[in-house]
């Protein structure tokens, strides 16, 4: 309720600011024209970014990827501001009470629901606004606002219908870094744009899939019909309008100049730590996000390095085929392959292969991570192998021959166990970086161990914890995968045997 | 046993054999001599076809080897071949190097291949070393361990391209003692080698391969005591050959004194006997025959050292009647010229267009 008293003060503040040209933060004192000359967040590209390039013409303006960024900066003091609506604001500050603001005056923001700019989109566009309309009408609406939206925090997702008889399917993309739209709560999907989707999927019969993606991607999805719903809080923008159909807002909420005044808090360090270390870990169980992410992680890096090492010797192969036309030809494409991988940020072709390649396919996006990481690590896996036959004397080949190897008992039998000792060193360090490399997958929807800390992150707004949790898994595993392909180098080095296990049965 | 006929092997830039024809029988040892670059390596390395022969056939125990349809590592599993190189496999033991092609290729089981390679290693000397890595042999222990792990395939020949080349001196004898053990057990080998005396005492036949083919061809005595071509006779003397062509009054005279002199310092000829060669170039060509031959002449000089035997000598061939310059009447000219050789000889000849010849041998 005090959140409520104090949204009626700040109406009031603002509509006598009006006559006195002046708004004011009541907590902290602050004004508006305080800011004129300060450091702002935004968000690159986003609606807030032209606002406040509007209201503070001189002000520096810095950006960040995410909302989320926005509240660590303006806590740690990088930036002295940013521009929000006040639903997410009040979400978030429930958390925090050094988070205060100042009301900006007459702007605001509509949110809504985003659908694809298409014949479905529009059905869907249409359909949404009838039920938004009618639940206004029976009250619905109201208490589901009162329940995600004011002061207390929600502590569950409230009943929902069944829906598992429907069998239209509804896909829809949704960003979990919108609280309280869309956001996590007790690992599960939750938030009033989740339940506002899951009454009107009921009322119309749809079945909905729903896949974590980040909203620039969920937004891409829409064009290619990946998704029919992006539900991530969107602002409606005239530019937006133009690639996507949007419903009427659900909202159209005041705009807020977020501020931070550490005076406002009252906990002492320690105390915050451990609130800190508890919300990223024990609270909701969000421990299992993190494990979660760890096995997608490794399901993709593990994955990548099978297929990739497989591909990349199958092209090896070929390369050396006893068939001068076979060998000439796939030559000439792995050069031309290798270049490709070699001139491409794997993040740009993974989002290639998702977004465009497999873009209608409604093909998982673990499955393109590791498909898109096995293409690099194939050739890379060609590339060494290559190098490390090359480096082998020639006369060991010759010694072969002679002795009456034919070319392929050659290559197996003596040469490539002797090239191992230079491959497996390399293989080694580029499966460290592949582990790291798949860090990135998250922009193709996938939740991996850094997404999972993402999300982690902008459901507590907490930066540390999930942070240094994710540093140190990933140390571990990048340790553990290196320690573990040491031991199979030094098994297959034959130098390090020790005699007794030298012609092991033989009788000596 | 083996039959070579019309072999050719030729690189875009260099024809190595341009026409080797010769028969192998069971039991020969066969060393192969010559200068280098003239395609010893390369005709052993055709037989067992490392080396892809531009034409020409070779013919196995009646298998005519060349033919594209011929199963090549089948027949390379009789024919052994020991590289200057060594080429032991660095990742595996002694005794698994010598085990390795029976068990992958003959299909014999560990035991066997362990219990026959033991044997070899003990014939050339190495039992001691079976569970070595090659990396911690010596050049000779490993050129032994490469002789065994040849033998340890049972073939029929082994051909071996300069096994002692890459060694240093004082190992070459415990390589060259393991091959002489193997020649008078009666095995066929081809030995390119470098060594004459071993080449002489080994083999039965010896092949001095020059100008792209088998130059001459002989027993060991033939070849090396009574060799009867000219370049086979340089080779074994190891003579080193400088010539010099006259056919004009105007030739540059000091430019020739000096070019002899470059020879010789480079034969290490000692000072004095280029000082004396100089006199007989100076007094013969000069003083005698260019004042005798007819204004259209021909006169070829050939200084050639021996190396072993470290003479040096002079031949004068030139064209015209016959005419002892030992006639001649420039008295100081000829007191000069016989002061500064052992022998001088005239004869008359018919040889390239010249019809007399003086062979000087140098003090």
């Amino acid at each position: 309720m005090k959140r409520v008293m104090s949204l009626i003060v700040v109406m009031l503040i603002m509509t006598a600011s009006l006559a006195f040209g002046e708004t004011r933060d009541p907590a902290s004192g602050r004004v508006l024209s305080d800011y004129e000359n300060a450091v702002l967040g935004v968000i690159d590209g986003s609606l807030y970014d032209g606002i406040s390039k509007k209201l503070f013409p001189n002000a520096r303006r810095d950006s960040y990827p995410s909302f989320n960024d926005l509240f660590q900066c303006v806590k740690q003091g990088k930036i002295d501001g940013f521009l929000l609506d006040i639903p997410n604001l009040a979400a978030v500050s429930r958390a925090d009470r050094g988070l205060t603001w100042i009301p900006v005056p007459d702007c605001t923001v509509d949110i809504g629901i985003a659908f694809g700019k298409n014949e479905k989109g529009e059905t869907l566009q249409r359909e949404m606004n009838e039920f938004l309309e009618k639940i206004k009408a029976d009250g619905r609406y109201d208490s589901m606002w009162a329940y995600w939206c004011e002061d207390t925090e929600p502590d569950k997702m409230p009943d929902l219908p069944d829906l598992t008889n429907n069998e239209k399917t509804l896909k829809i993309a949704v960003d979990l870094s919108r609280k309280p739209f869309v956001y996590l709560l007790n690992n599960e999907y939750a938030g009033f744009e989740i339940e506002l989707l899951h009454h009107f999927c009921a009322f119309y019969g749809y079945q909905p899939v729903f896949e974590s993606a980040q909203w620039t991607a969920g937004v891409a999805g829409l064009k290619t019909e990946k998704y029919d719903v992006v539900s991530c809080g969107i602002y409606m923008t005239e530019e937006r309008k133009e690639s996507v159909n949007f419903c009427d807002p659900y909202v159209i909420a005041d705009v807020v100049m977020v501020i931070y005044d550490a005076s406002l808090t009252n906990t002492d360090f320690w105390t915050s730590l451990k609130t800190s270390f508890e919300k990223t870990f024990i609270r909701e169980s969000r421990w299992k996000l993190i494990a979660g992410g760890l096995g997608v992680t490794c399901l993709i890096s593990v994955g990548a390095m099978i297929v990739g090492s497989a591909f990349g010797f199958l092209l090896y192969l070929l390369t050396r085929c006893k068939y001068r036309a076979v060998s000439m030809l796939s030559r000439a494409v792995i050069r031309v392959y290798r270049r490709i991988m070699a001139g491409t940020p794997t993040l740009v072709m993974l989002m290639l292969l998702f977004y465009v390649v497999f873009g209608k396919s409604g093909i998982n996006g673990i499955w393109v991570a590791i498909l898109g990481f096995a293409l690099t690590f194939a050739a890379f896996v060609h590339g060494q192998l290559t190098l490390s036959v090359q480096n082998i004397d020639p006369g060991q080949r010759e010694a072969a021959y002679a002795l009456g190897y034919n070319r392929n008992q050659a290559f197996f039998m003596v040469i490539l166990p002797q090239s191992l000792k230079t491959f497996l060193p390399a293989f080694t360090g580029e499966a460290v970086s592949l582990i790291k490399a798949t860090s990135v997958v998250g922009y193709i929807a996938v939740n991996d161990l850094t997404k999972m800390g993402d999300i982690i992150r902008s459901n507590t707004y907490e930066a540390m914890f999930p942070l240094i949790a994710v540093a140190v898994i990933y140390f571990l595993i990048t340790w553990g995968a290196a320690a573990a392909l040491s031991y199979v180098q030094k098994k297959t080095d034959n130098l390090s045997r020790k005699n007794k296990n030298i012609l092991k049965g033989v009788v000596r | 046993m083996i039959t070579i006929r019309h072999l050719q092997k030729a690189y875009p830039n260099v024809t190595p054999l341009k026409d080797v024809n010769t028969e192998i029988h069971k039991g020969d040892v066969i060393s192969i001599i010559g200068p280098s670059g003239t395609g010893k390596s390369t005709l052993i390395r055709c037989i067992n076809l490392l080396e892809t022969p531009t034409s020409g056939e070779i013919i196995v125990n009646g298998e005519v080897i060349t033919d594209k349809k011929c199963d090549v590592s089948k027949v390379r599993r009789k024919m052994g071949m020991v590289f200057q190189s060594f080429n032991l496999f660095p990742h595996l033991t002694v005794i698994e190097n010598i085990m390795k092609a029976p068990v992958d290729l003959l299909k014999k089981d560990k035991q066997t291949a362990y219990d026959e390679g033991m044997a070899l290693l003990r014939t050339v000397g190495l039992s001691d070393k079976a569970f070595v890595y090659p990396g911690n042999l010596s050049g000779g222990q490993k050129q032994r361990v490469a002789i065994a792990r040849t033998l340890a395939m049972n073939p029929e020949i082994i051909l071996f391209d300069e096994p002692t080349s890459a060694l240093d001196p004082t190992m070459v004898g415990e390589v060259q003692a393991v091959i002489k053990d193997l020649a008078r057990k009666g095995l066929t080998m081809m030995i390119v080698t470098h060594e004459m005396n071993f080449a002489r005492e080994i083999a039965n036949r010896v092949f001095y391969m020059d100008e792209g083919g088998i130059y001459e061809e002989g027993t060991p005595e033939e070849i090396f005591d009574h060799p009867k071509r000219e370049k086979t006779i340089r080779f074994i003397r190891q003579m080193k050959v400088h010539e010099i062509n006259i056919s004009s009054r105007d030739f540059d005279f000091h430019g020739m004194m000096s070019e002899i002199e470059t020879f010789g310092r480079k034969q290490m000829i000692s000072q004095k006997t280029i000082y004396r060669a100089q006199i007989v170039f100076e007094e013969m060509c000069l003083q005698i025959l260019l004042k005798h031959l007819p204004d259209r002449f021909n006169l070829l000089v050939t200084a050639s050292h021996s190396q072993k035997d470290d003479a040096l000598s002079m031949r004068f061939l030139y064209t015209g009647p016959s005419f002892n310059p030992e006639t001649s009447d420039n008295d100081l000219s000829l007191k000069l010229i016989k002061n500064a050789v052992r022998e001088i000889k005239h004869s008359s000849i018919n040889l390239d267009g010249f019809t007399n010849c003086v062979d000087c041998l140098i003090l």
